[in-house]
């Protein structure tokens, strides 16, 4: 009977669940680009992504992300350079999210949770906030798998939109973030 | 009853780690052009992270960016002029072949334009050549097979087709008396329509 009490107030202080810690982006993670042109779409990939979040046991998520400019493959060197040009990658070589989540936890593994992100987005110098739902699997208690998708606009970025025969690419830019997440030992 | 609850209370504090930290302002950042107002205040997670170096504005790369973006401008346009050029001396170096060899009287009524026609190519497709060599690389590419480089492939093959047209058009012209100047005719036909694919091909390839 007295364990009953121990045992609830030990869940309470632990909404995590197990997934607490500090988490780092692991090799596997991409962020890639989708954008469209008049004549053609164009997608672009960084595999060289890094990041860190801090999972509190009371369900706090705290993390950082970012992907050089430069990193960003989309199969063509003259588009790749050109998109380096508009983004000024020699000045401003990183585009990096960072957030906050409320409530995250994972009671058991494998699991699947939906986590609100409330985070600012710099890209190009220019900081936005961004609200992004990411889909988050914990596929064991060290590791997980995120998906986020979300638009970025490139004027509100104060990127000057490339062109291609004179017709600009539209200002928005598909972003899909896919992380594979490792846990720090303890 | 006091005692078992602070015994309950010390483990539990023993377990509950320190919330990540939120400590100063985040290092100066460049200048934002539209600050979020309603962001929460942010957590420092810059101690997540090694940052960047501080960058600064190098002025020889802006100016190299600023001409490259210039010349590779002026290069699209006159890439289409000179598609449109080749297009239109193809055209009439068909009608002039027409004339002179395919029964249609030998008035030679093609021959100026085309030879003019010709040359404007020539001209217009020099122009856009130089055109991409002058423009500087501020951001170096890496040499691959993409279709950059089926481009400047293409391009290549429709310099080497120029200049054989060039001495073509002159030996047909100008054939000496026993050289069957119908098959040099066709050969020059042949180079042109293959030199025109090759520079469709340049030019469409961009656009995948």
């Amino acid at each position: 009977m007295t364990a009953l009490p121990l045992l609830l107030l030990l869940a309470a202080a632990d909404p995590a669940g197990g997934a607490a810690g500090t988490w780092s982006v692991a090799d596997g993670s991409t962020i890639s680009f989708h954008l469209v042109h008049k004549f053609h779409s164009v997608d672009g990939v960084a595999r060289a992504v890094e990041g860190k979040a801090l999972l509190s046991p009371d369900g706090a998520l705290q993390f950082a992300v970012r992907a050089r400019v430069a990193g960003f493959d989309s199969g063509n060197s003259n588009r790749d350079a050109h998109m380096l040009e508009v983004v000024e990658g020699a000045r401003l070589p990183f585009v990096t999210l960072k957030g906050t989540a409320e409530g995250v936890r994972a009671d058991a593994f494998p699991a699947t949770v939906d986590v609100p992100l409330r985070g600012a987005l710099e890209f190009h110098g220019v900081t936005q906030a961004l609200d992004v739902t990411a889909h988050v699997r914990f596929t064991a208690p060290d590791r997980a798998e995120v998906v986020a998708e979300f638009p970025v606009s490139l004027t509100a970025h104060g990127v000057a939109r490339p062109s291609l025969l004179f017709v600009k690419v539209e200002d928005r830019l598909a972003i899909t973030a896919r992380l594979v997440l490792a846990r720090e030992a303890r | 009853m006091r005692p078992p609850v602070i015994a309950l209370l010390v483990p539990l504090a023993l377990l509950v780690p320190d919330r990540p930290r939120c400590a100063e302002p985040a290092a100066p950042t460049p200048p934002t052009a539209a600050p979020s107002p309603d962001l929460k205040p942010r957590p420092d997670l810059d101690l997540l992270l090694s940052e960047p170096p501080a960058t600064v504005r190098d002025r020889a790369v802006e100016e190299a960016v600023q001409r490259r973006r210039t010349l590779l401008n002026v290069h699209q346009a006159a890439g289409l002029a000179t598609w449109g050029l080749m297009a239109a001396t193809v055209v009439v170096g068909q009608l002039n072949y027409n004339d002179l060899y395919g029964g249609g009287g030998y008035t030679q009524r093609y021959r100026e334009t085309h030879v003019a026609l010709a040359g404007a190519t020539t001209a217009s497709f020099a122009f856009t050549g130089v055109l991409a060599f002058a423009a500087p690389k501020p951001y170096p590419t890496r040499p691959r097979l993409d279709t950059a480089t089926v481009h400047k492939v293409s391009m290549a093959l429709t310099t080497l087709g120029i200049v054989s047209q060039i001495a073509l058009g002159y030996v047909t012209h100008d054939a000496p008396a026993g050289v069957d100047q119908r098959r040099l005719a066709q050969a020059h036909q042949g180079v042109g329509y293959a030199t025109l694919g090759a520079m469709t091909i340049g030019a469409v390839t961009l656009l995948f």
